[in-house]
Order: C-alpha cells, then sequence, then structure tokens
C-alpha cells in the first residue's frame, strides 16, 4: 500500500490543490452570502473526509475487535488521526464562514454540534491510545464502536433540542456552476485523505516492525 | 440446556453479581455516603453560579439536577470498579464460568441501584432549593430519570470496565464518557425542563422515546461488545 | 528516499504559497474592484440566484475577504504542520530501526 499509492496520490493531491483556487475563483458568487461562500469548497470537502474517516476507523475497530487483525487496528489509528487533523479544518473554517453568515462564530444547531462531538470522540480515542498503557488497542476499538453508534443520536437531540428554539439557517443550495469547482475539491482532498492515510499508516508499521525488532533483541 | 433454561440462567447469574456488589456496599456505605456528598456539593457549587436575586434563571433546575447526576456516577463508576480492582475480584468473576454479558448485566444493575438511591436524596433537595415543580408530573420525571440513568450506566459500566486496568483510568473516564453520553444529557435536561416549566408532557415524551431507544441500542452494544473487550 | 521526502516537502510548501495568495488575489479582486481572477464572472449571465460581483454591494463585501484569506491559511497550515508531525516520527522511527538492525547484526555476530 505505502509507497507504490502514496507517492503518485501525494502527486496529484498537490496539482489538484494548486489548481483548486482557480476553479474555486470561477465559480459564481452567491448573492446572499458573498465571496465567504468560497469557504464551503474547502469547508464541505474536509468534513466528508472527516465522516469517512470516522467511518473507515469504526469499521476497522470492528475488524480487529472481532477479527483480531492487528493490521485492522493500525489502520484505526491511522484514520482517527486524520478525523482529529480534518475536524481541526472543518471547526476553524467553519465558525470563519459562520462569522459572515449568521453573525456569531458559532452556532449550537444539529450539525455542528454533531461534527463537535464525533470530533470530541475521536479526540478522546487519541488520548486514550496515548495514556491507556497494555490494552488500549481494544479499548479504543470499543470506543470507536460506540462513537459511531452515538452519532445519529447526538444529531438528532440537538436537532430536536434546537427546534425548541427555531432559528433560521443558511444552507446554500449547490449551483450548477458551482459543482464544478466543488466536486474537483472533494476529489483533492480525497486524494491528500488517501495520501496521509498511506503515511500515517506506514509510520504505525514501522512501529510495529520495531516492536518485533527490540522483542527478538531481548531474546 | 435449553434456550430458556440458558437465559433464566444468565438472569441468574447477573442477579447474583448485582445483590454481592449492593451486599458488599451496604456493609460499608462508602460509595452511597461520598456520591450521595458529591451531588451534594454540585448543586451548591452549581446554585451560586445560577441562582440570581434569590430565584434560580429559566431551566437552571434541571441542568443542575443532570450535572449533579452525570459528575456523582461518574465518581460512582470509578470507585465500584476501582474496589473491584484492588480486590483482583473482577478478574475472578471473569475468570468464573459465568457468560461475560451476565457479568456486564450485573455490574450495570449494581450501579443503576447505587445512582437511583443518590437520585431519590438528590431530586426532592433540587425541587426544595430551586421551586422546581417535581410533583406535577411524578411518572414522566422518575421515567425520564430511570431512563436517563440506564442509558448512562449502561456506557458508563462498560467503560469503566474496559479502564479497569488501562493507565490513568481515573481521568480517561470522564474523558470518554461525557462525550459518548452527550445525547442522554440533552434528552434528560430538555425533557426534564419541559416537565419543571410546567407545559404538557408531549415534548417529555418524546425525550423519553429517544432514551429508551439509546438504552436499548447501547446495552444491545455494550452486551456485544464486552466479551471482546475484555479478553486479556 | 529521503530526496523523494524532501521534493514532496518543496512541492507542499510551493503549492501552499501559490494557494494563499490565490486566494487573497481573488479576495482581494473582489474587494477593491480589480480585475481578479473573479471578475471573469462577470462575463458570464447570472444565473437564478447568482449574481455577477459588480452587482453587489460594496459593504457586504468588505469583511469576508479576510475570513476567507484566513481560512485559506488554516486549512493549509493544518495540513503542513500535520505532514511535519508525519514526516518527523517517520523519520524518528526509520533511525531506531535502523539503530536495533546494526544491534541486532552485532549480537548475531558475538
Amino acid at each position: 500500500m505505502s509507497r507504490r499509492l502514496f507517492v503518485p496520490a501525494v502527486l496529484a493531491a498537490m496539482v489538484m490543490f494548486a489548481l483548486a483556487p482557480v476553479f474555486i475563483a470561477w465559480a459564481p458568487r452567491e448573492t446572499t452570502m458573498g465571496v465567504v461562500q468560497k469557504i464551503f469548497y474547502y469547508h464541505v470537502p474536509s468534513a466528508m473526509m472527516l465522516f469517512l474517516s470516522a467511518f473507515v476507523c469504526g469499521i476497522a475497530s470492528a475488524v480487529f475487535l472481532f477479527g483480531r487483525r492487528a493490521a485492522a487496528d493500525r489502520v484505526a489509528v491511522a484514520a482517527a488521526e486524520l478525523v482529529v487533523v480534518f475536524g481541526v479544518i472543518v471547526l476553524v473554517t467553519g465558525p470563519l464562514w459562520a462569522r459572515k453568515a449568521w453573525g456569531v462564530w458559532w452556532q449550537w444547531e444539529a450539525r455542528l454540534t454533531s461534527t463537535l462531538v464525533l470530533w470530541m470522540i475521536f479526540l478522546a480515542y487519541l488520548l486514550l491510545r496515548r495514556y491507556g498503557g497494555p490494552g488500549s488497542d481494544r479499548l479504543s476499538a470499543g470506543l470507536a464502536l460506540f462513537g459511531m453508534a452515538n452519532v445519529p443520536f447526538v444529531y438528532l437531540s440537538v436537532n430536536w433540542w434546537r427546534t425548541l428554539h427555531p432559528k433560521t439557517s443558511v444552507v446554500p443550495t449547490l449551483d450548477p456552476a458551482m459543482r464544478g469547482a466543488f466536486w474537483w475539491s472533494v476529489v483533492a482532498f480525497l486524494l491528500l485523505y488517501v495520501a496521509l492515510l498511506a503515511a500515517r499508516l506506514r509510520v504505525e508499521q514501522q512501529r510495529s516492525r520495531l516492536e518485533a525488532a527490540y522483542l527478538a533483541l531481548d531474546e | 440446556m435449553s434456550d430458556s433454561g440458558s437465559l433464566g440462567r444468565f438472569f441468574h447469574v447477573a442477579w447474583l453479581i448485582m445483590r454481592k456488589d449492593v451486599t458488599v456496599e451496604m456493609r460499608s456505605r462508602e460509595i452511597l455516603y461520598t456520591t450521595a456528598f458529591f451531588a451534594l456539593s454540585c448543586v451548591l457549587v452549581f446554585a451560586f453560579s445560577f441562582v440570581r436575586e434569590g430565584r434560580a434563571i429559566e431551566d437552571a433546575a434541571s441542568g443542575i439536577l443532570w450535572i449533579a447526576i452525570a459528575f456523582s456516577g461518574t465518581l460512582a463508576l470509578g470507585r465500584t470498579f476501582e474496589r473491584e480492582r484492588t480486590n483482583e475480584t473482577l478478574h475472578a468473576l471473569l475468570m468464573a464460568p459465568a457468560d461475560r454479558p451476565a457479568v456486564y448485566l450485573g455490574k450495570l444493575l449494581g450501579v443503576v441501584a447505587l445512582m437511583a438511591v443518590v437520585e431519590a436524596v438528590l431530586v426532592p433537595l433540587v425541587g426544595l432549593l430551586f421551586q422546581a415543580p417535581i410533583g406535577t408530573h411524578p411518572m414522566y420525571l422518575a421515567m425520564l430519570l430511570a431512563t436517563g440513568t440506564i442509558g448512562f450506566a449502561a456506557v458508563g459500566t462498560l467503560f469503566a470496565a474496559m479502564l479497569i486496568r488501562a493507565r490513568s483510568r481515573d481521568v480517561l473516564l470522564p474523558v470518554l464518557l461525557y462525550p459518548i453520553t452527550i445525547p442522554v444529557i440533552i434528552a434528560g435536561v430538555r425533557g426534564t425542563a419541559t416537565l419543571f416549566s410546567g407545559g404538557d408532557a408531549t415534548m417529555a415524551r418524546a425525550w423519553l422515546g429517544m432514551l429508551v431507544f439509546f438504552d436499548v441500542v447501547f446495552i444491545t452494544l455494550a452486551l456485544w461488545t464486552f466479551e471482546a473487550v475484555m479478553t486479556e | 528516499m529521503s530526496l523523494v521526502k524532501s521534493m514532496l516537502l518543496a512541492c507542499v510548501c510551493v503549492v501552499a504559497l501559490l494557494n494563499t495568495t490565490s486566494a487573497a488575489w481573488a479576495a482581494g479582486g473582489a474587494k477593491d474592484g480589480v480585475p481578479g481572477l473573479i471578475a471573469l464572472t462577470e462575463t458570464q449571465p447570472s444565473t437564478g440566484d447568482f449574481e455577477p460581483v459588480s452587482q453587489l454591494p460594496q459593504t457586504e463585501q468588505l469583511p469576508a475577504a479576510p475570513l476567507l484569506v484566513g481560512a485559506y491559511i488554516v486549512v493549509w497550515l493544518v495540513i503542513l504542520v500535520y505532514l511535519l508531525i508525519l514526516w518527523r516520527r517517520m523519520a524518528a522511527v526509520d533511525r531506531e530501526i535502523a539503530d536495533i538492525e546494526r544491534r541486532l547484526g552485532e549480537q548475531r555476530r558475538s
């Protein structure tokens, strides 16, 4: 997986990222929000990668927990870390957009809140990995499974809570002219995600090699 | 062994484990007293920030109630499993020829029983101190508290059991527990707030439905993963 | 091998610079009325809810540009920092593996 996939993916992602602003600048401006709407071309693909990565982590955790494959655990760690990385992008660019569109930095809206909670769960995952000591691989796999099951509940509960105090939300419908730039960004982010996942996975593979080598040295 | 026989055995094991926990606790009452006292101090601390000119601000009572439940519940979970750890009894339980899920269910029932006793003190106190009308819909309030506590304890028992061998488990338990139980807290706080504000119980029923659904999903998930997570 | 890595890093840096500057260009062009890339949209007929730049009130455009540029910079900063972290980890692990393999070899010889 590592080298043969990593280099072309990084190169392709770089080329696509270099061209993305051109397409984004070409895309028409949204009338109600103006130029700040263009944050969406980076914000939404990052959010998509966040949820994709969470999904990857959940599946890998289930495979590890019930199939006892060490490789699945490595995928889960790599994916969990990427959830946090893309989460930072999403949670920073989101408020920057909201400041202009809604007039506030943060809004307790269902999608925002559930993204924040999901991000926090994976942050907890990494904390558990880091400070849990021996056996934390299985514990974190359990946490990932619970986190996945939790997302719809968070979304629903925040949605209900907010509908008691209705607020207008501006969710843009995608104009056909915007689609090109948008999907370009999505593919660019997807390639970046694959590249980062491959790189992170390589670190984890090398680490397990190192552990095996240390064991061999002890004997 | 027939299906109903093994199911009966399953619940019997769970019941025995719960009874063991309650008996041990009743001897010293250590966790009960400390947890109840901690819940009281939570209420006091929140009262200082949410009571203005002698009156609690709107919806503060339900929030204070549920925060006290969540905090003291975390404490109770941590202490319950710490006791098992120091005496190496959980290890023995897991070695016993009993279904692992039955062990989980027994521990869960023990924690829920403990939290129920604390809540029995906490709810009248919140009603008294914040003029919350706890008597208007007593059935709904009891059901919200029951389902919310079960949901919180269902996730908490699994995580506390998981963390029993982990380093820095005292900090990690709330770190893992609070993000996952956010739906329980939202549903509990909002449902109780509609009851306390004297409105009709339609919205409380909806929240109750969500809590029941949460309980079913997460208890099933916990029973399913407990074995895999606890195997060494 | 390290050549590939450093080439990739240089590539990332260049593209990041390109990106932030072009984002600033796109946003700044709209702000000052300088014909930037965004001005190209003016020649297109407006479709439905979306209007050309020139018809927008000037006040609405003012605070948006720093936010947009800030968002682009943040995206790139996060990705760059993460790549850097990944890189350093990879280098550390590789170094350690080389070290332990050397020690293993010594052990076998003795």
